[in-house]
Order: structure tokens, then sequence, then C-alpha cells
């Protein structure tokens, strides 16, 4: 078995370097390209609207406010005088306005069809994993990826890639004004800029780490939640409230420890970036100042400067908080394509064969299978079975009938042998068209939440109603169904919570046989149903069977004694084969195994359990 | 639509949580203020900075100086900013934190019936997206609440004492601002809230889908859900557009207005200037102190927003917390509660879900400590429904369930449950290894206890075959087992806390004969006078009991002996001549 230390936990994830994180993130925004080029246009617009306003500004003072001309002049010749620049700056700002909206909405929108995007495709590329995957990995994780981790991206799709062209443009705007205006000026304004890379490095180390661990605290979070409130009433019964409390409370305060490291990180971070906006501005007056009194530099310049040197840290405490993003997004993402490039370990073959109906035989050719490594549960079993042959499996628990039902399906690959269904390798066959075929009532039944006729036909379009109503009848479940409110229509909770498990059993049977398979495999099928509706369920069954092949798993044997061929199973080896009559009359396993069954309990103790023993 | 009585509803339940850290709050807003101080300091300073570049000004100090002064308040003001951030986000996490630990045992306490209304996903996006909306809202909305309230009143001071005139026209566009905003976040909360529930919707949808792998992958169902799923965040695009465009229009409206008062400062106060009522140095600091101005007016509207995200979210939260569970203690339990003997009772037992269909009309049994009973009948006649009532997962009318002659009503649910060993017919194994959910139920059992119980379920041999041994993992809801080692693996769970009381609900339904049997002779041998329920369909099972009886029609149709019902030719002997007759037709 897999030694997990806690399946909660993540796997170590694997490294995926940070600039192919960043590429493939960019390749979601490839399909809308065109959008972002737009968003680009419009962001161009506006930061240059933004920009150029200051030297309006500046013109304005220079040329109007501070100047002579208009010294103690009267105030409607002062307005009259500003019309010009009153009227163009208005005119500026409404197109800044504009430009803003329309691309704030469309790189929203767009952030929201790209995680669209990659939510389904998320939860298509893990329903193609591997079962043997979701043995080992809780649910409650996978869902974090698809919905969460997923989440976490929105804000770098719908502003932050964008945005941060934005602010780059802005910035350089921004540089080259004021270069044209003051080379030397710019200069002195743009020395705190080292102090900002050093901030971002620091910041970058300090959150990546922080990051990491939070998203993978809340993973863990999530998975031990839905574990726990799945299994809550066993919780109850146990009275394992407290301790299940204090377990979680001991995952929360690891996430509040990973987040906490987070806000400190930000905290800093934050400030620091403003910090530097107020250094620069004591510069510009120390330098500007100076240059003013010597009169190299006129008062509208250092206002100008004053403003740009305000604007200058707008666009940089965006990119700060966009770099910010973009480090959440890339804990995420990492997570996120992490299981992307999980490899389905049982994938179809290029050139696999599709398959249109089963007509000969399944054949297991000396299949050897472990679940992990070499602790084989299968040991070497040749069986055939022939179209149209009832099959019965019996054998102790564990002993490996299940297995050999998920073999045949597919869901995992045999170590040694050959698993053939008329003549070709399973592997060799178009996985889907192989489970077509095949209709597996599981022992472990599930229902989804929905309508009972949903659970029949799982929203396949290709069952008729009719069908869905036949397949219920035959299982005995229309008796049930029709006493329900809705009928066919009746909801079904989570976990199908308010059916009793016969219940369930039975719409699961229904769901099996509404798929009209050529292959029926009951896995326990009838384990939860009362003996009368068995023999009813046996007889409608009888009809429906013809021609079809079945193989039926079963602890009960009346359920199975008129079976074509029993295989008796024990150890993950076929110990006998035969018909009832010829097992009984081989006086083996199956014959002790029936006794117990169909005698009273004096003959069991008297059988000693010694000889039956070996069984299990 | 004013929505205020409803926020301040939803987070009515916060206030408790924000008490406890007032400290910590407290702290941060007060370095809050003084960073606000600071900053309107720095304004004045930049004042007279320009103004003493007059020529003939007389300063008090040299541009050195001032620029300075400058950089030693900037590196102050950086600081305490620092300072009033981390505390404040601190404090917002810890509050999260306690809400969420809250939350989850809140959770825990909500009787079964209350989760078949509940979706899990759903429950978990609560705990987990909305909290972190209210997060949100509370981290951001009082910085900003409070930068907000202490910086506007501060700087219209400034403003008006610059020039009061100037003041009055141009803020004219800054008013707008907050009712602006308003008016344009009215509706969030509800556009919020079906935005919440929709990922509540698609959350659970995948849980479904995972959990349900198996079933998928059979039916190769997955192209269809994984259309099912693409429909599904569509409608999640569609309810986003709505707050998208809103939030869309915000920001650019929040640089427009303030930017319209520039343009008034430029004009009008491009006047006070040409006209000497106002120095250069006041135009540039009304400037920046305008500026100031900019982000915390507008935070009026975005926190107004945020509000109504946090409120709507909180209000999600509060769905669950208020909920009340219905089973619960109800007697104060005083010192020691009675040793539990054995005997049930069901006194006129009436029973129906909340559907309101009854499913067990009248019953009456009584069954002796010490005693084993079985209960037999047809496919959803009620007996997992009254097996249910005994450790109270489900509770019937006071009086018609009793244990030792009590009601079950009078004893604390831990008492209770503690000497019910009921092993449900579906068993829920936890992603831990075999021996911590054979522990389940009693953490501190040593490793012959274990082995022990293993035994009498008949479950060791297979353990001890396994390379793991006791510390074998067995999966989600132990799928990494056979589905009978899963059933034996909660029937040895339930036995370690050696309950007065055992009830297996169907519990070899999995298992082959022989392990049945062997299991049922361990069982007596391992706990002796304790009363057992054994609810199956299989005779094999049931014939060995004291006492059988048959549930249908959600009463007692017959009850007796295995001889004696046999004699009877009731339901009985006649499920028994059905699994006879096959056994006869086949003999030799
Ligand atoms: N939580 C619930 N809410 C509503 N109805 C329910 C709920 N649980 C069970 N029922 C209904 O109550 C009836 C009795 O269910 P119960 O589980 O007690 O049957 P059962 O006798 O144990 O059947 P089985 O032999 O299949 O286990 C069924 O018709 C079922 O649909
Ligand atoms: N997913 C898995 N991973 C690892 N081991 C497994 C897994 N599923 C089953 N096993 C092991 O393989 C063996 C065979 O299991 P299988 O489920 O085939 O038994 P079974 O014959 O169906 O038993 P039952 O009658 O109890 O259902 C068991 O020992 C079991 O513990
Ligand atoms: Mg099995
Ligand atoms: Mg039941």
């Amino acid at each position: 078995m897999f030694q997990h230390d806690d399946l909660y936990d993540e796997d170590e994830l694997t490294k995926i370097y940070d600039r192919e994180i960043f590429r493939r993130l960019i390749g979601y925004v490839k399909p809308y390209t065109g959008r972002v080029l737009v968003g680009l246009v419009l962001i161009l617009i506006a930061e240059g609207a933004r920009n150029v306003t200051p030297l309006l500004a500046r013109y304005a003072i220079d040329e109007h406010i501070n100047s002579d001309a208009l010294r103690n002049r009267d105030f409607g010749t002062v307005l009259l005088a500003l019309r010009g620049v009153v009227i163009l700056y208005t005119a500026l700002l409404l197109l800044d306005l504009l430009a803003s909206f329309l691309r704030s909405y469309m790189m929203q929108i767009m952030g929201q069809h790209i995680m669209r995007d990659m939510r389904v495709q998320l939860y298509a590329h893990i329903h193609k994993l591997h079962a043997a995957f979701f043995d080992t990995t809780a649910v409650g994780r996978l869902m974090t990826r698809v919905m969460n981790d997923v989440a976490a991206l929105n804000e770098l799709f719908a502003s932050g890639i964008v945005d941060s062209i934005g602010s780059i443009i802005g910035l350089v705007t921004i540089c080259v004004m004021m270069f044209v205006v003051s080379w030397k000026f710019a200069l002195v304004t743009l020395a705190v800029l080292p102090i900002i890379a050093m901030a971002t490095l620091f910041y970058q180390v300090l959150s990546r780490r922080a990051y990491r661990e939070w998203r993978r605290q809340l993973s863990r979070m999530n998975a031990f939640m839905n574990e726990r409130i799945g299994g809550l009433t066993t919780l109850q019964l146990f009275n394992q409230e407290p301790s299940t409390v204090r377990r979680f409370t001991g995952i929360n305060t690891e996430y509040l420890g990973a987040a906490l490291r987070a806000v400190l990180a930000m905290s800093f971070f934050g400030p620091l970036i403003e910090l530097t906006g107020g250094l620069a501005t004591a510069v510009i007056i120390w330098y500007g100042g100076g240059q003013v009194i010597q009169n190299n530099i006129s008062i509208g310049e250092l206002f100008a400067f004053l403003v740009w040197g305000q604007r200058f840290f707008w666009p940089l405490r965006a990119l700060s908080e966009q770099y910010n993003t973009l480090l959440i997004a890339m804990a995420s993402s990492e997570r996120v394509f992490t299981l992307f490039d999980t490899v389905p370990a049982i994938q179809e073959k290029p050139d696999a064969r599709p398959i249109a109906e089963f007509t000969e035989c399944i054949e297991f050719r000396d299949v050897w299978f472990a679940y992990n490594e070499d602790d084989f549960v299968i040991r070497g079993i040749d069986l055939t079975i022939e179209r149209g042959e009832r099959v019965a499996v019996v054998g102790a628990t564990g002993s490996g009938k299940t297995t050999l039902t998920n073999l045949l399906c597919r869901f995992y690959d045999i170590q040694k042998g050959a698993i053939l269904v008329d003549g070709v390798d399973v592997r060799d066959l178009r996985m889907a068209d192989l489970r077509r075929r095949i209709a597996i009532v599981q022992q472990d039944v599930f229902l989804f939440s929905g309508s009972v006729a949903n659970n029949i036909r799982l929203d396949s379009p290709e069952i008729s109603d009719e069908q869905v109503a036949e397949a219920a009848s035959v299982v005995q479940a229309d008796r049930f169904i029709a006493s329900l409110p809705g009928k066919m229509d009746a909801e079904v909770k989570e976990g199908g919570s308010t059916f009793s498990s016969g219940q369930k059993q039975l719409i699961a049977f229904a769901r099996a046989l509404a798929f009209d398979p050529d292959i029926l495999i009951l896995d326990e099928a009838t384990s939860s149903i009362d003996t009368e509706t068995e023999v009813l369920i046996q007889e409608g069954l009888k009809r429906l069977l013809e021609g079809r092949t079945s193989i039926i798993i079963a602890h009960r044997l009346s359920t199975i004694q008129d079976a074509d061929k029993i295989v008796v199973m024990h150890k993950g080896e076929i110990r006998e084969v035969g018909t009832h009559a010829e097992l009984l009359r081989e006086r083996g396993i199956y014959y002790r195994l029936y006794q117990l069954q169909y005698r009273g309990q004096e003959e069991f103790a008297s059988l000693g359990s010694d000889a039956v023993g070996e069984t299990s | 639509m004013w929505e205020g009585p409803r926020v301040i509803g939803s987070l009515r339940s916060l206030f408790p949580y924000i008490k406890l850290h007032r400290h910590i709050i407290l702290g941060s807003l007060v370095l809050l203020a003084v960073t606000e101080g600071f900053a309107f300091y720095t304004t004045v300073v930049l004042r007279n900075a320009i103004d003493s570049l007059r020529p003939g000004a007389a300063a008090a100090l040299s541009v050195g100086g001032y620029a300075l002064l400058l950089f030693a308040l900037v590196i102050v003001q950086g600081g305490t900013r620092f300072g009033s951030r981390y505390m404040m986000g601190r404090s917002s996490r810890h509050i999260e934190y306690a809400v969420r630990n809250d939350f989850f045992a809140h959770v825990l306490t909500l009787e079964p019936a209350y989760y078949v209304r509940q979706n899990t996903g759903d429950l978990i996006s609560r705990a987990i997206n909305d909290l972190n909306a209210v997060r949100q809202m509370l981290g951001r909305t009082l910085m900003f609440a409070s930068s907000s309230t202490i910086r506007v009143p501060v700087a219209v001071g400034f403003l008006a004492a610059i020039n009061w005139k100037l003041m009055l026209i141009t803020l004219v566009p800054f008013v707008a601002l907050p009712f602006t905003m308003q008016r344009m976040s009215s509706g969030i909360h509800s556009m919020f809230e079906s935005i919440q529930e929709q990922f509540a919707t698609m959350s659970n949808r995948v849980r479904e889908g995972f959990t349900g792998v198996r079933v998928m992958k059979a039916y190769t169902r997955e192209a269809d859900e994984e259309s099912a799923f693409l429909a599904m965040n569509e409608e999640f695009i569609d309810r986003n557009r709505k707050l998208i465009r809103l939030e869309a229009t915000i920001f650019p409206v929040i640089m427009f207005l303030p930017g319209v008062s520039f343009v008034l400062l430029l004009w009008i106060g491009g006047y006070y200037v040409a006209s000497g009522e106002m120095t250069f140095g006041q135009f540039t600091q009304f400037q920046m102190v305008m500026m100031m101005l900019v982000m915390p007016m507008a935070m009026f509207g975005f926190m107004w927003s945020g509000v109504q995200r946090g409120a709507a979210s909180m209000g999600r939260l509060n769905d669950i917390l208020t909920q009340e569970p219905e089973i619960r203690d109800e007697v104060e339990v005083t010192g020691e509660e009675p040793a539990i003997q054995g005997r049930i009772t069901f006194a006129n037992l009436s029973f129906a879900y909340d559907d309101g269909t009854a499913i067990l009309d009248d019953l009456t049994l009584d069954i002796p400590a010490g005693a084993t009973v079985a209960i037999i009948g047809p496919t959803g006649c009620g007996k997992s429904t009254l097996a249910n009532l005994v450790p109270r997962l489900y509770q019937a009318e006071p009086g018609m369930v009793m244990v030792d002659g009590r009601d079950v009503r009078e004893y604390s649910l831990k008492h209770l449950r503690a000497n019910v060993g009921y092993v449900q017919q579906e068993s829920f194994l936890f992603s831990d290894s075999i021996s911590d959910n054979l522990r389940f139920g009693d953490p501190d059992a040593d490793d012959h206890a274990l082995r022990e119980v293993s035994r009498v379920a008949h479950l060791l041999p297979e353990i001890e075959d396994f390379p793991g041994g006791f510390s074998t993992e067995l999966g989600e809801r132990g799928m990494m087992i056979s589905g009978g080692q899963r059933q034996r693996t909660s029937i040895a769970r339930s036995l370690l806390r050696r309950p007065r009381i055992v009830i297996m609900d169907d519990a070899f339904a999995s298992v082959d004969t022989y392990t049945e049997e062997t299991i049922l002779t361990n069982l007596r041998g391992y706990l002796d006078d304790i009363t057992v329920i054994l609810i199956s369909h299989r005779i094999s099972t049931v014939k060995g009991a004291d006492t059988i009886v048959v549930l249908d029609d959600g009463g007692i149709a017959e009850q007796g002996t295995h001889e004696e019902l046999l004699a009877s030719g009731g339901f009985y002997a006649d499920l028994y001549e059905k699994q006879r007759l096959q056994e006869e037709l086949e003999a030799l």
C-alpha cells in the first residue's frame, strides 16, 4: 500500500521555473490577443491623456497664472485667458474616463473568460487521470485547484497583465516628459529607483515562500473540511467533534501562520514604495529648489516635476501591487500546472482500435496485477467468458473480485499477462468504446445530486424517458419511485441521503441497465436488497440478459446459483470454476460456502472452522 | 436601494470578534492617525519650501534644510504606515482565523438532517471564499474608513485655511464623489451574493464530479460532464458581468471628478494667484492637499462596495452560524451519568422525515438488556431509520425511544453515543491509516486492544498480510481496501469502544457467510452481556437471534424466534422458503 503521511498534504510540487510558469500563463491570454491589443491602445490613450495634463498645468502656470500679463487683472479676464486650457484639460479628463472604463470592463471580462477556459480544461484533465490517482488524492485538494487556485489567477488576467503594461507605458511616458523638460532634473528624480529595485528583490524572496505555504495550507484545509463534513455522522457517533475541531484548528493555525508571513511581506512592501515616492519629493525640492533660486528653471517646471514625482509613483505603486498579484498567481499556477502536468498513467494508444459491439469473448490470460509495486492481488488468472454467458464470481472478501472488474474496464493496467476483448488487448482498444460496452454496478453506490431520472441516465441525452422507466421497472425500483413526490423527477440530495441504502442500490442498478450494455457487471449489486425484491429482479433480468454477457459478484449464493459458470476466487487466484452442480460435487471451497449459507448454525459448528478457514 | 440595515444586520455577528482584537486594531488606527498627521505636515513643509524660493522671501530653513526635513518625515511615515498596516492585516487574519474555527466547530454540531439540505461543497465554499471576502472587507474597509475619517476633515480644514472660497468651489466635484459612488454601488450586495452562490454551486459540482469519478469513468460521462461544467462557468461569467460593469465605472469616475476639481483649481485658483491673493506655494499646497482627498473620498464609495460584499458573505456565513442544532444535549448533566445497561424500548414510536411521510407508525418494541434482536424487512421499510433513533442521529418525539427506561433525550449525547456502537449501513472511513481508523472512537487505545478488535472483526489476518500492516493507508473513504474490508474495519472501529449496545445495520452485506458467522461468534466472546441489534436481509444472519422482528409498512409485522416465525407461516416463513426453495431445487 501507499505510505502517505497525510493525504491532505501535498506531494512535492514538481519544480517549474518561474519563466516557464509565466510563459504558460501568457499562453492562456493568446486566444484573446485582439482584446489585449485593444486594451493596450485604450490604456495608451488613458495614460497619454493623464500625463499630458501636467504639461497643460505648467503652461497655464508659467504663461498665465505666474506671468506678469495677468498680474492683478480682473476675474473675468483671468478666466477668459485660461479658458482654452480648461476646455482642453476637461476634454482630456473625459477621454481618460472613457478609455479607462472600456479597458477595465474588457479586461475583467477577459479575465473571467480565461478563468473559465482554465477551469474547464483542468476539470476535464483531472477526469482523464487514472483511477489510481484518485485513490491517493483527496477530493478536497482537487477542488481547491479547480476552484480556488484558478480564482487566484483572476486578478492577474483581469487587470495584472494589461495594467502592468499600462503602468510601464505610464512610467516611460512620464520619464520621457521629465527628460524632455529637464534631463538633469529627471535623473535626480529617478535616483530613488535603485532603492525600489532592492526592495522588490527582498520582497520577492520573503513573499514567495509565504504565498506557496499559504496555498498549500489552503488546500489542506479544504481537503480536511471536505472529508470530515462528508463523514460527519460517523464523527458524531464517535463523539469526535472536539478532536476534529482540534485538528482543524491545527491546520487553520498553520494557514494563519503562512498568511501572516504574507501580510508581513505585504505591509512592508507597500509603505516602502510610498516612502521612495516621498523621498523623490524631497530630492526634487532639494535639487529643484536650488535650481529655481539660481533661476535655472522656472517655478512652473518645479511644480510640474512635483506633480510628475507624485504621478511617477502611481504607476510604480500600481506596478508593485501588480507584482504582488503576479507572485500570488505564480504560487497558485504552480499548483495548477503541476496538476496539468500529471499525465494519465492509463492512456489510449494513438492507433487504438474502435469496437462497435462485443461479439465473441473476454479472455483473461495469465493476468497479474498489483495496486502497489509487487504486492500482487491478482495472481495469474486465466479465464474465458463467452458472449452471452452468465458468470458468477464468488470468494472471500478481499480476494480480488472487484479488482478483476476494475481491470476489465481498464481502470488499472495489469503488470503481466493480457486481458482480451474479442481477441484484442484492452490496452489496444479505444477506452471510451470499451467502457461503453460495459455497464457496471459498483460495490460502492454513488448518486449525484439532481433527480432520480438524471441519476439513471446520467444526463445522457441518448437515453429516453421510456428507457429510464423500463430500467427502473426491471430492478423493481419503480415501486418506490412512484411513491416519491415528483416520481422520476424527485430530487436526489447530495449522496442520495434521503434514500435507503437498498433504494440507492436499485437506482444504480437501473442506471446500468439503462445504458443497454453488452457486458453487465454486477458487483454486489443486490447486497442490500431484500430477498423478495431480489427474486423479482432476477426474473426481470433473465429476459434482459438474453444475449448479453454478465459478470455477477455476490456473497449471497442464492443470487448466482443458476449462473453458467461460477468462478471461485481465493487470494487473487481462481481456485474453482464450474456450474453450481459441478462445484458442489467437487466439495471444495464453494461447497463449504454453500453449506454455511444454507444449513443451520449447528452444522456450521460441526463443520469446524478449520475446514472453511481456508476460504478467508 | 438603501441596503444599510441589511448590511449592519449581517455584520453584527462580527462585532464580538472585532472586540477581541480591539487593542491591536486601535493601535493600528492610532498609527494611521499619526501617519496622516505627518502627511499633512509634509504639505506644510512643502509649501514653506516652495515659498522660500521666491526672490527675497524670508525662509526659516535653507532649501537643503527643507529637503532634509521632508526626508525625515517620509522615513517616519514609512515606519508608522508599515506598523499600522501590519497590525491591521494581522488582526483581520486573526479574526478570519477565529471565525473559521468557530464556523467549523458549529458545522460539526449540526445534525444529519441538516446535511440533507446543505451541500458540502457549498459549506466549504462559505468557510473559505465567503470568509475571505469578509476578511478583505475588514482589513481594507476599517483601514480606509479610519484613514478617510481622519483625512477628510483635516484636509478640508487645511484647504479652508488656505483659501476658503477656493475650497468651496473646488470641492463641489469631490462632494459629488461619495454620492456617486454610493449610487453606483447599490445592488452590489445582491449581485455579489448571487456570484458567491454560483461559485458554491460550481464547487459542489466539482466535488461531486470528483467524488463520483469512478461512476463518471465507468459510464464515460466525462465529455458531457465537461459541457455541463462549462455551462455553469458561463453562468458564472454572466453573473459577474453586471458587477464588473459597475466596478469598471467606479475607478475612472474616481479619477475624473477630482480631475475636474483640479481644473477648477487651475482656473479659479489661477485667478487668486494672479491677483496676489494666494502665493504660489499655497497654490501648490492646495493641490497637494486636494490630491490627498482623492483616495479617501473615493474610498467612501469603494468602502461601501466592499462593505456590501463583505456583508453579503457574512450573511452567508450567518445562515449557517445561526442554525441551532436541533439535536443537542437537553439535560444539564451533573456528575456521573448512570451506566447504561442496554435495554432499548420503542414506545408507540412514530417517525417521519422532513418531507412528512410517516416511515414508522406506532411501533412498540422492548429489547431487554443483553438480548440479541434481529430486524428484517423489505428495502426502504425503515430499518435504518429505526436504528438512527437510538444514538439520536435523528430523533422522535419525547418518550418514544428509551434506553434503560429513560428517554434517550435525558442522556448527554456524549454518554449515549459512547455506549452505542452503531455500525452504519454505509461505512465511512477516513483517509488515515488503518490503525487511526480503528482508534477513531478511542485515540488512546493500545495496540493490544487494536489487535483484539481486529481479530473479532476477522480482519487481523488480512491486516497482517498488508505490507504496511496496521499503518496501511486507506485512502479517501477507505477506497484503497476492498468493500468487505471496509465494512469489517467499520465493525472493529465500533467495537473498540466496548459499547453496551451494538447495532449492526446490514453490516455483513459485503462479507461472505463464513466471515459473518465468525464475527458473530467472536462478538459474543468479546462483549458478553451487550444488547445487539442485527439488521439484515439474510436469514443466515438473523436466525440465531433471540427475537426476530419483521418490519413492514412502518410497523412490526411479525415477531418471534426463528422457529416461531417459521411455524406461523407469515412473511418470514415465506422469505425462508424463498431461500430454502432455491436450495432444494439445486440440491443434489
Ligand atoms: N433523510 C431522509 N429524508 C427523507 N426520507 C428518508 C431519509 N432517509 C430515509 N428516507 C426514506 O425513509 C424510508 C426508510 O428508509 P430506511 O433507510 O430506514 O430504510 P431501510 O429499511 O433501512 O432500507 P434498506 O433495506 O434499503 O437499508 C425510505 O423510503 C427512504 O426513502
Ligand atoms: N485502490 C486500491 N489500492 C490498493 N489496494 C487495493 C485497492 N483496492 C483494493 N485493494 C486491495 O486489493 C485486494 C483485493 O481487493 P478487492 O476489492 O478486489 O476485493 P474483493 O474481492 O472485491 O473483496 P470484497 O468482497 O470485500 O469486495 C484487497 O486486499 C484490497 O485491500
Ligand atoms: Mg469488492
Ligand atoms: Mg437501511
